[in-house]
């Protein structure tokens, strides 16, 4: 299985700047053709969640750290005592004992065992994502009844309930309208090897119009090559993992220069540092997964890929950060899991008719790489 | 790299021949009794008509080989200086050892000495118990050393010199109340010793030209095996020489074509050609990160390895035609050479042959990315260098340096809007005759390879513009690195160069005053249908190669050139 | 009197264990007195060159702290002008990588020790390999009181990386009258005292260099005049090794500079950092005396530890929990709050540079007898990054490194410095590290 691309030599000429995701008219001018086997792989270089800074998305402030929470919980001449400065000390200690509970507990790696109130949520009208349920409002079969978003290009019905859950905190906001922390820190994984992914495209016969493409979407163990200026270099091998559980096949479509795929489930692994919860290695998972990506005329590509989240595991990372995201970082993992709970929106169990998956979005770029599929075939010798 | 038990450490599974060329060291050589004594060498020495400094490469083997390869060998080699136009192991033939150099062997040799009788490894090389642990046991030290320093010194030791390592470590046990600390010393003072550091080649008269001098057996025996293995003469070699087997020009042809036919050629092919190839400039290879951001170290690491397995692959895998090197469209990959080449890599690890396509204009060691690298600039590619280069080292043509008060500017200013590719800038910065003299002599070379860039990646255009690859070589012109390999495959020169340098290689010595000889090796070469390997033997079996010739007293008094007036043997 | 320094010796070896009560006479310096210049005006063995590392956690701004220009004559940006009055000997490292392997990144713990051991470890938990400072303690400690002296200004012995790994951590002293009372209380040695024991190892190497020096005729007959000059050199090489070895078997030179201290007050032991910076100072004080008084030749000061436990009076929220905690205030750069401890660490950090170059030695200050090694465990503290961790060294051991230069690494491994350092204090390495990080590459910009 020789992977040609011939599609690089060009690319690769031309450095920086990306064609907009929209119109398919200039994308279509500024496209090469396709490698001459349909065969097109792809290394991520972004998976996170997709982040809008609107003016007004969280008209009544950050969503409350731990201390912020404790505080809030107290009668006013209490709170108003402990926010005197003689007692810091004591407000620490309180604060930070309000973060754990009986047993060893704690509200980050065990949110669900604490009672928090729903944090502050997305209170504006856009935000990126994808329509997962077909409608403009109300709720389908299996779903929940919500809110959707407008997206930034004026599309209708986005379902993205978790970003309108977390989309308030200190992580993914940051301060004055520049992205959190939470977007690097997950890029970051990317880049050092621990989950990178990939993509491969086959059956590629124009990128501007193909009304068939197979994409595998998947983990490699392979680690990306950086630049200096930790860039992606492009023309690297990357193996799919040999795990099958971490190899989704998905089926889609080009039109105007943007791939869209059916719905599917997607999992791949997670893994971070930190060794998991209860010794397993994390896992993305997406119920419903689909991408909406637009070629580059530097031959990447970038867009979302939304889906139903099992609800615990939007927040899973920071579960496994235990007692130091609580305290360390402040944040209040048992209010993100009720706020999530809340908003959840899809993947309704039947029994009890709650929601357990909530819709959400990431970002996505990848640039040019060869992928190689499972079983690795020998290369083809002339 | 082996990565076997000291027990074990000698390579390869070998027929078994008369050379035995598998048992060839101590810590093969596992017995319990005592080994058969072994005649010292006679006393005086020949007389010294060569002193060849190990190079790095040459000591480790000899270190891994005698002592197996789980002796680290830590510290700073100096390096050998290569003479103007000529090869390292010409150098090595001149080369002294500084004070820091020699304080760099001085810690090599004690961490060698300390693990060699360490509680791990002693048993392997200390054959007899000594009598007591805190008091000197000479005969246990003699058991021990001379086996030790024929390896070390490539010849029995004299009795002088056993008496004089013996009581070293006699007194340093005394001293120290520990025997193996005094067998450390005395070891350690082997290593740093010159017996050790250079090859001595010694010389006897030859009884075929009375009054003349040749190499005398153990000499024999060092030549080819740094030659042919690039290490140190093993059990075989040693037993061969020590039977006079060396001294008949038919019986040392057999013993050198059973050691061509051993595995162990590869590690002296690449040796040969690091050194024609002037490989240690790879250890300077920087490149611009901002023009080149896809080259990094392990690109860095993997470029001179590649180079080395297609050669190794065309000259002794498939024992093919040199002048195939220059066409051959098979190489070797790595996971970090992958996007360099833009091209896929299966293995996670390791490498795999690769063929290129013939649309791919890659053809033979010229469009090799580590001889791009090499022969180019930091931020850009370099026809002249890559011209100079394959005039320097494959045709053995010297090309002189530019004069001191060049200006580079216009050739370097890579954003001339007006001349946009390297040969624009060429034509505009050589259009002195004085300039033209040199480049007319390089350029035109060179730039067929311009499609490729300084990191040896494939471009089609340099700043919009599409890259004229038409070159001339002599009489014949052609297009790109294709056209390229096929002019220097059909050029008489390239053959020419590598036997001339092969033969500089064997003896050290450069080949000006060897005409005749290389004149008879081209032809042979010919008829071996330029087999590296069959060159090789051929020169490893001339008796010519042993023969001291009295030579006009040298101009320089650091030029190595064979025994003069001192043949006498007198003092001086 | 004709003593010839080779009988002199061997009278001397013949015996056990031999204390020489006073210097070795002039006559046993070598004809040519240069082979033994000291670097003082008092002939003997010059003085030793110490190596000591300055750890301090949570890095820095990258923007604020980084020169621009590479080189020599580097810019100092605002949280690195406190280094100002000893620029010209503090060299600094930027953009050197930590390439993990795909082994996590394990906040304030993969940085620092990947700089340390040249290894990225699988897990917490200790030291995966030793840390290059233990194998430069081999080569230059062992004759001394202690092979090395671990410190930690925040009250943590835990805070270290110094040690052989497989659970061997050098344990930090944290307590200033203690550190006097281990330093100076019984067990001090004086240098200046009259006994002078050389080393037999050292003695032993001097006596088979000049039995190698004794082959030097047989030789010479062999040989014709080409290749004699040759040989001389290599005679001339062995030469100088004996001097040197001859150096190390001489009483050295006395150190002017010891002076026993007063013993410190007791003080609170604690991460408030007022207080840490006036520990920090007084232990500063101290270890300084200690190299003065040739008790250790190599260190380890820790500031604070990686996960920076710092506080300021009357706060209870730490360093580490603001670079979590605190947002970056993008038209400023960086977070106020824990640049304020930024600040103050560079400060310490001057001190402590300031405080070696205040012991005069020889022709110039204990400082230029030194090779200090500085370094975080993190370049910017909120996002957990490791590659362009900011390193330093102060002082230039005795002129064995060139410094006042800025090196950029351009992502080469961060092994290179702990390989080039180990090179520059005499230890046999060619090559140092594990997987990516291992490399051959020493710095040739530093050395001289």
């Amino acid at each position: 299985m020789a992977l040609k691309l011939g599609l690089l030599a060009g690319a690769l000429a031309i450095a920086g700047g990306s064609a907009p995701t929209g119109s398919g008219a200039e994308a279509a001018v500024a496209l090469p053709a396709p490698p001459a086997n349909g065969e097109m792989g792809f290394i991520l270089t972004a998976f996170a969640p997709a982040v809008y800074q609107g003016k007004d998305d969280c008209p009544d402030g950050l969503a409350n750290t731990v201390r912020e929470n404790y505080l809030q919980s107290l009668v006013p001449t209490e709170r108003a005592r402990l926010l005197l400065p003689a007692s810091e000390p004591e407000l620490t200690r309180r604060w930070k004992d309000y973060a754990v509970g009986p047993n060893n507990t704690n509200i980050c790696a065990n949110p669900e065992l604490f009672d928090r109130p729903i944090q502050k949520t997305i209170q504006g009208k856009i935000a990126p994502g994808l329509n997962l349920d077909g409608k403009v409002s109300g709720a389908g079969a299996g779903a929940c009844a919500h809110n959707n978003f407008v997206s930034p290009t004026g599309e209708r019905g986005i379902d993205n309930q978790a970003y309108r859950a977390l989309g308030c905190s200190r992580n993914y906001r940051g301060v004055d309208g520049t992205a959190g922390d939470a977007v690097r820190g997950y890029n970051n994984f990317l880049a050092t090897g621990e989950h990178s992914m990939v993509l491969l495209l086959r059956g590629v016969d124009s990128l501007v119009n193909d009304d068939h493409v197979e994409i595998v979407f998947a983990t490699t163990s392979d680690r990306p090559v950086l630049d200096s200026k930790r860039n992606f270099i492009t023309g690297a091998s990357f193996a799919v993992s040999d795990n099958p559980r971490w190899r989704n096949v998905l089926h889609g479509r080009i039109v105007n220069g943007v791939l869209t795929t059916d719905p599917a489930d997607v999992r791949l692994t997670r893994r971070v540092g930190h060794g998991g919860i209860r010794g397993e290695n994390l896992e993305w998972q997406f119920r419903q997964g689909r991408f909406r990506l637009a070629f580059q005329p530097d031959g990447s590509i970038k867009g979302l890929f939304g889906g139903y989240q099992p609800v615990r595991s939007v927040i899973e990372m920071t579960i496994v950060g235990g007692i130091g995201a609580a305290t360390v970082a402040g944040i209040d993992c048992a209010a993100e899991l009720k706020t999530l709970q809340k908003m959840a929106d899809g993947l309704r169990d039947p029994k009890t008719g709650q929601c357990t998956g909530i819709s959400a979005a990431m970002d996505v770029a990848a640039v040019p790489a060869f992928v190689m599929d499972r079983p690795i075939t020998a290369m083809a010798r002339n | 790299m082996l990565h076997r038990t000291a027990r074990t450490a000698l390579v390869i599974a070998l027929p078994l021949v008369a050379l035995g060329c598998m048992t060839g060291h101590l810590a093969g050589s596992v017995s319990a009794e005592m080994p058969a004594p072994i005649a010292a060498s006679p006393e005086p020495l020949g007389q010294i008509v060569g002193m060849r400094r190990l190079t790095e490469a040459q000591y480790r083997n000899a270190i891994a080989d005698i002592f197996g390869p789980d002796i680290i060998v830590a510290g700073r080699f100096e390096p050998i200086v290569r003479p103007a136009h000529q090869l390292i192991a010409t150098g090595a033939a001149a080369a002294s050892i500084s004070p820091a150099g020699l304080e760099q062997f001085d810690a090599i040799g004690r961490g060698i000495a300390a693990q060699v009788f360490d509680p791990a490894h002693r048993a392997t090389f200390v054959p007899c118990t000594s009598k007591s642990a805190a008091q000197p046991d000479d005969d246990c030290v003699r058991a021990t050393l001379l086996p030790i320093g024929r390896y070390l010194f490539r010849r029995p030791l004299t009795n002088g010199e056993q008496a004089a390592y013996v009581r070293m470590a006699s007194e340093a046990t005394t001293r120290s109340g520990d025997f193996y600390a005094g067998l450390q010393l005395a070891l350690g003072a082997m290593l740093v010793s010159p017996d050790f550091l250079y090859v001595i080649e010694s010389a006897e008269p030859d009884p075929a030209r009375p009054g003349e001098m040749r190499l005398d057996a153990y000499s024999r025996a060092a030549r080819l095996s740094f030659f042919l293995w690039n290490t140190t003469p093993n059990d075989a070699l040693l037993r061969a020489a020590a039977e006079g087997r060396l001294a008949d020009p038919a019986q040392l042809a057999a013993v050198a074509q059973h050691m061509v036919k051993s595995p162990r050629l590869e590690a002296g092919v690449r040796a040969f050609f690091a050194d024609m190839l002037m490989f240690e400039k790879f250890d300077d290879l920087a490149k611009d990160p901002i023009v080149y951001p896809r080259f990094n170290q392990d690109v860095a690491k993997a470029l001179p390895e590649q180079l080395l397995r297609m050669i190794v692959d065309q000259l002794v895998t498939r024992d093919g035609d040199y002048r195939d090197l220059f066409t051959t469209r098979r190489t070797f990959m790595t996971r970090a050479l992958g996007p360099i080449y833009n091209v896929p890599v299966v293995s996670r690890t390791g490498w795999e042959p690769h063929d290129f396509a013939a649309t791919d204009d890659r053809a033979g060691l010229l469009s090799q990315a580590g001889f791009l690298s090499l022969y180019a600039h930091s931020g850009r590619s370099s026809p002249t260098l890559r011209g100079r280069a394959i005039r320097e080292r494959l045709l053995c043509e010297p090309v002189p340096d530019p004069p001191g008060n060049v200006n580079f500017a216009v050739v370097q200013d890579t954003t001339n809007a007006v001349l946009r590719t390297a040969r624009a800038r060429l034509s505009a910065h050589a259009s002195d005759p004085t300039c033209a003299a040199c480049h007319r002599i390089t350029d035109p070379i060179g730039l067929p390879l311009e499609r490729f860039d300084g990191i040896g990646a494939f471009r089609a255009k340099e700043n919009g513009v599409d890259i004229d690859v038409a070159g001339k070589l002599e009489d014949a012109n052609f297009t790109g690195a294709d056209g390229l390999g096929k002019a220097l495959a059909g050029n008489p020169a390239t053959t020419e160069c590598v036997a001339n340098r092969a033969l500089e290689y064997a003896t050290g010595k450069a080949t000006d005053d060897q005409a005749d000889l290389l004149a008879a090796l081209d032809k042979g070469f010919a008829a071996d249908r330029y087999r590296l390997p069959a060159l090789m033997l051929r020169i490893a079996s001339l008796p010519g190669l042993y023969e001291i010739h009295r030579a006009p007293a040298p101009a320089s008094p650091v030029a190595s050139s064979p025994a003069t007036g001192a043949i006498t043997g007198a003092n001086r | 009197m004709t003593i010839s320094r080779r009988t002199a010796l061997r009278g001397v070896m013949n015996g056990a264990a031999i204390a020489v009560g006073l210097p070795l006479l002039d006559i046993f310096l070598d004809v040519n007195g240069e082979a033994m210049a000291a670097t003082g005006p008092a002939k003997g063995a010059p003085l030793p060159i110490r190596f000591g590392t300055w750890f301090w956690g949570l890095g820095v701004n990258p923007p604020r702290w980084f020169p621009d220009k590479i080189g020599a004559d580097y810019d100092l940006k605002v949280e690195l002008a406190p280094i100002k009055a000893f620029q010209h000997r503090i060299n600094v490292f930027s953009d050197f990588s930590i390439p993990l392997d795909g082994k996590p990144n394990l906040p304030h713990t993969s940085g620092g020790v990947g700089i340390r051991t040249g290894m990225a470890p699988a897990a917490d938990g200790g030291l995966p390999a030793p840390s290059f400072d233990v194998l430069i303690g081999d080569q230059i400690g062992t004759r001394s009181r202690f092979r090395s002296l671990e410190i930690s200004s925040t009250g943590d012995p835990r805070n270290s990386l110094s040690g052989r790994g497989n659970g061997n951590l050098n344990p930090s002293e944290v307590s200033p009258t203690a550190l006097y009372t281990r330093l100076f209380g019984p067990g001090f040695i004086d240098p200046n005292s009259a006994n002078f024991t050389p080393d037999a190892r050292v003695m032993a190497r001097r006596s088979v260099l000049s039995g190698v020096t004794d082959q030097r005729k047989a030789f010479e007959a062999r040989l014709g005049a080409s290749d004699k000059q040759r040989l001389d050199q290599y005679f001339t090489s062995v030469r100088q090794l004996e001097n040197q070895l001859d150096v190390e078997l001489t009483k050295p030179q006395p150190m002017v500079g010891c002076v026993v201290p007063r013993r410190p007050p007791e003080r609170d032991i604690n991460a408030e950092i007022e207080n840490v910076m006036t520990n920090h100072q007084i232990m500063s004080d101290l270890l300084v005396m200690a190299l003065a008084c040739d008790n250790t030749r190599v260190f380890n000061m820790n500031f604070n530890n990686g996960a920076s436990s710092l506080t300021r009076i009357g706060s209870t929220i730490t360093h580490h929990q603001l670079t979590h905690e605190e947002p970056l205030d993008n038209h400023l750069g960086y977070q106020p709050q824990v640049t304020f401890f930024v600040d103050k660490i560079m400060e310490a950090w001057a001190y402590f540079v300031g405080a070696l170059d205040g012991v005069k030695e020889g022709n110039g200050t204990l400082l230029d007898n030194c090779l200090v090694f500085a370094h975080s465990e993190t370049e910017f503290a909120k996002f957990h990054t490791i590659d362009n961790i900011p390193m330093m060294t102060a002082g230039s051991a005795s002129g064995r490194i060139k410094t006042g230069i800025h090196v950029a690494g351009e992502s080469t491994p961060v092994s290179r410095v702990g390989l080039t350092l180990q090179q520059v204090m005499g230890v046999p390495v060619d090559k140092w590290g594990s997987g990516s990080l291992e490399t051959n590459k020493s710095i040739s910009e530093i050395l001289a």
